[in-house]
């Protein structure tokens, strides 16, 4: 915490000052003038009241803000000096002798601060002593505010509450917290799916992924490093029997979780997705039909889709199909190259150039024989090879 | 009779007069509404992003790729700490594509010799009409970096090179210039996320790094300049993005997203046609043009500002360069609502047919107008003995005064929430600067918009100018970079 300097002390008070002067003499010198225009009274008056109230909401304002580091340090000053009482209640109660009057004292004064080194203490603490200090929240009331908060209109309320209760960690706590996974906000729908995640119960953990699947790409991408704890009970047995309800942004919300997390699904699940009627549940299937399946299946679905009738899933399997080196893939990735689709073009000659000398022939010709296009993509993919730079694929 | 034409004249000057106040009054109390949303809004909305979820969208594979679009023209001074800055960005997933734009300095030969670039190839996915591409290149290093070389042809021609030639479904206009605060694109990106298929563009902050001190290509310490021109384009940015950006944006009648930062769906920019090279205000051109495109389409749609996500850029130092630069704006925001007038006023336009459009017509572009005929008539009026001082008294209360609090309002609002200067000193330095700013320099300001405006309508060549560039403050030596 940063302390204000005398120097700087004083120069708040002369800047103050100066603004002050500057903003006081322009109202004194209208008012003087409004009277001399022969304005009534009450027209004077609130011309002046509307100014005077808007310029000292801007003052209190400006010197609350040029203070507020001040009012931080005196502040964290107070919590400093409570500080050793608190820890030694905490520590009382943790190791067995507790002081109910000392607990109920510090807790009082310093309701925030108390609350603060009381999550930190059981976040580093187990066993009996995490038990202790849970019970006495408990008892202190702690916890029935917290009850309480998590239906409070103001959301910091919320979170803390969210917070406090995942520390105490006990079931009837997350069945408390389900609900909040459909919260207005989605930081507490974040927190309180962390907080159902770490409890570890299978029946709360389903429903945070069903969560994950259901809500914005945001509330999966935070809940995601967590939900990677459970990646693999997730997909196996879990993503089954969701699977009928799913629409087409679930489903592939689900199998891009399970690609990241490098999961297999079943085969009669990911064959299923393949055979799905959205362009994008299609391309996310064969995605990880090509890190799990069989290379005859893999050959197999890729040369089916590259007859697709979306571009985008002839794009991405011929992505994968440079990818995963499939030579009898060669004449289908051609036919790609001469898309007039300019992403499916540079993909395919991606992908050729990404099989080696097997798939360079095809380039070559292109870059004399073929039209614009094909020939552009064939130049890109075969100076990227030379260069030795990644070979990037579009989308 | 002479008499008569004297009273007639005198009450002609009176009746002005009060017209002039009256839109002052409503032009500042509009500004005031707007400033006061934001600071609700703004206190809503802070520390809504924590650290841990910084950390998270700075990592996970689940970000979308984004193609950081930079057009550089004679950018030698600050190119090699902007690019080193957006490639040390935190975000899993993204490229740079510098576009030089027929460069007469040594902006390309700096890029090669720094980041070891080479020539390659790159063929084009994008439709839209470029001046020709006179080379791609790409560094031998593992660095996600591509320079495009093109003959001249402006600041919207190169933004259409980079977007023809971007992969990414999200593409980030950024200006060469600028340095990007290492979370900014992560946080500039969130929205997309959080409505994918509402949010269609976003934009973050501009601050001036004027006086910053700059360590590898990041704002190490962030200090107000000593130059107070500077930091008069401090308040004014503050003005602009926390006082009113964050209110239209709330609305969803943001109708400008700064040149200098801004995300777009790639997608719906060439469904749009890209920038548009006819006009000098190209960023907001596209804003508007993508505002109408999606009404008429009838898609629901959003298209945001974020105060937290920070792009530094230096400022112009001197009157000379700043005046071209402001006439430069004026022009824009006249061609912008000019070419879709249709807009104005109509509902089915929704917030930006009834508010956003007028707002901007009336307050932004005639505004400057309206108060220098004030202060000419208001001086000449009272030379002449036409006016009385009690008028003018009121008449420097509703725009000066009120300007003033506006200014330290819009400071105010800064040091509550953002706080993004660390030491009172700065934040007195600027409060004074905010009331010292309605004195002279706001003035200046208003002519050189009125003498955009005057351009625009005269249908005078728009031109650039040169923007002298002095780099970047590196930290510890005190030099320039």
């Amino acid at each position: 915490m940063r302390t204000i300097r005398d120097s700087e002390r004083r120069e708040i008070w002369w800047g103050t000052a100066l603004v002050a002067v500057v903003y006081v003499s322009l109202i004194v010198l209208a008012y003087w003038r409004l009277r001399y225009l022969g304005a009534q009274p009450p027209v004077r008056a609130l011309v002046i009241a509307f100014f005077s109230v808007q310029m000292l909401i801007v003052f209190v304002l400006s010197l609350r803000a040029l203070w507020t580091k001040g009012w931080d340090e005196l502040s964290e000053r107070y919590h400093g000096s409570l500080r050793p009482r608190i820890l030694e209640a905490l520590s009382r109660c943790a190791s067995g002798k507790p002081s109910a009057d000392l607990w109920d004292r510090v807790q009082r004064r310093a309701p925030g601060e108390f609350e603060k080194q009381w999550l930190h203490a059981v976040s580093t603490l187990d066993g009996p002593a995490r038990q202790r200090l849970t019970e006495a929240a408990h008892d202190s009331g702690m916890h029935e505010q917290w009850w309480n908060a998590l239906a409070d209109p103001e959301r910091p309320s919320r979170l803390r509450a969210v917070e406090g209760l995942a520390a105490t960690g006990d079931q009837a706590t997350a069945d408390r917290l389900l609900p909040l996974l459909y919260d207005v906000d989605p930081s507490v729908q974040v927190l309180a799916g962390s907080a159902l995640l770490d409890s570890g119960a299978p029946e709360p953990v389903a429903r945070v992924y069903r969560r994950a699947l259901e809500g914005s790409p945001l509330l999966r991408l935070l809940l995601e490093p967590k939900l990677s704890s459970y990646a693999s009970h997730l997909c196996r047995y879990v993503l089954p029997v969701l699977s009928p309800d799913l629409t087409a942004t679930q489903w592939r919300a689900a199998l891009k979780l399970a690609r990241v997390w490098r999961q297999e699904l079943s085969p009669q699940l990911l064959a299923e997705a393949c055979r799905h009627p959205d362009a994008a549940v299609r391309r996310a299937a064969l995605a990880l039909s090509t890190e799990q399946d069989p290379a005859d299946t893999v050959r197999s679905r890729l040369e089916f889709a590259l007859g697709d009738p979306e571009p985008e899933v002839r794009r991405s399997a011929a992505s994968l199909a440079g990818a995963t080196r499939i030579l009898s893939l060669i004449p289908a990735l051609a036919r790609e190259l001469d898309s007039d689709i300019p992403e499916n073009s540079i993909t395919a000659a991606t992908a050729l150039a990404s099989l080696g000398t097997p798939g360079e022939p095809v380039l070559r010709r292109r870059l004399t024989h073929g039209a614009e296009l094909p020939r552009q993509s064939a130049m890109e993919a075969l100076s990227r090879k030379q260069l030795g730079r990644p070979l990037a694929v579009c989308g | 009779m002479m008499d008569d034409f004297t009273f007639l004249v005198s009450r002609g000057v009176l009746v002005f007069e009060y017209g002039v106040i009256f839109f002052a009054l409503a032009i500042n109390s509009v500004y005031f509404v707007l400033m006061v949303m934001g600071h609700f809004i703004l206190r809503r909305e802070r520390d809504r992003v924590t650290e841990t979820e910084k950390l998270v969208l700075s990592r996970s594979p689940l970000m979308p790729r984004v193609a950081i679009l930079a057009p550089a023209y004679n950018e030698a001074a600050t190119i090699r700490d902007s690019v080193r800055a957006m490639l040390n960005l935190n975000y899993p997933d993204y490229e740079v594509v510098v576009i030089n734009d027929g460069s007469k300095d040594e902006t390309l030969a700096l890029l090669v010799e720094e980041f070891h670039l080479c020539k390659s190839t790159r063929a084009l996915t994008g439709s839209l009409d470029t001046k020709p591409i006179r080379g791609v290149y790409e560094s031998r290093d593992p660095i996600p970096l591509t320079v495009i070389d093109k003959t001249n042809g402006g600041k919207a021609d190169s933004l259409n090179a980079g977007l023809n030639a971007a992969r990414a479904p999200l593409v980030a206009a950024v200006d060469a210039d600028s340095l990007l605060d290492p979370d900014s694109l992560a946080l500039v990106v969130r929205p997309f996320l959080a409505d994918p298929e509402r949010v269609i563009a976003s934009s973050g902050t501009i601050r001036a790094a004027n006086g910053c001190h700059v360590q590898r290509g990041r704002v190490a310490e962030i200090v107000s300049s000593d130059s107070l021109v500077v930091r008069f384009q401090t308040i004014e940015y503050l003005r602009a993005f926390l006082g009113s950006r964050i209110a239209l944006s709330f609305m969803n009648a943001l109708m400008v997203i700064s040149g200098a930062f801004g995300v777009f769906r790639r997608d719906r920019v060439l469904e749009a046609g890209g920038f548009r090279t006819s006009t000098i205000g190209e960023d907001m051109e596209l804003v508007v043009r993508l505002h109408r495109l999606e009404h008429e389409a009838g898609r629901d749609y959003r298209i945001v500002y974020l105060p937290e996500p920070v792009c530094w850029t230096e400022v112009p130092e001197t009157l000379e360069v700043l005046g071209r630069q402001r006439v430069r704006w004026a022009r824009g925001c006249y061609e912008s609502l000019v070419s879709h007038r249709e807009m104005f006023g109509k509902r089915e336009y929704g917030s930006v047919g009834m508010f956003g459009a007028p707002y901007f017509a009336f307050f932004e572009m005639l505004g400057p107008v309206v108060e220098l005929a004030g202060y000419f008539v208001t001086l000449a009026g009272l030379l002449l003995g036409l006016l009385w001082v009690e008028i003018a008294v009121l008449f420097l209360i509703s725009s000066v005064v009120y300007g003033m609090f506006l200014s330290v309002g819009a400071v105010v609002l800064e040091e509550t929430t953002l706080r993004r200067y660390s030491t009172v000193r700065d934040g007195l330095r600027l409060i004074i600067a905010a009331v010292c700013e309605n004195l002279g320099y706001r003035q200046l300001t208003a002519w050189w918009r009125c003498k955009g405006l005057y351009l625009a309508l005269r249908g005078t060549e728009s031109q650039w100018g040169v923007m002298v560039r002095k780099g970047f403050q590196t930290m510890g030596s005190g030099s320039r970079a």
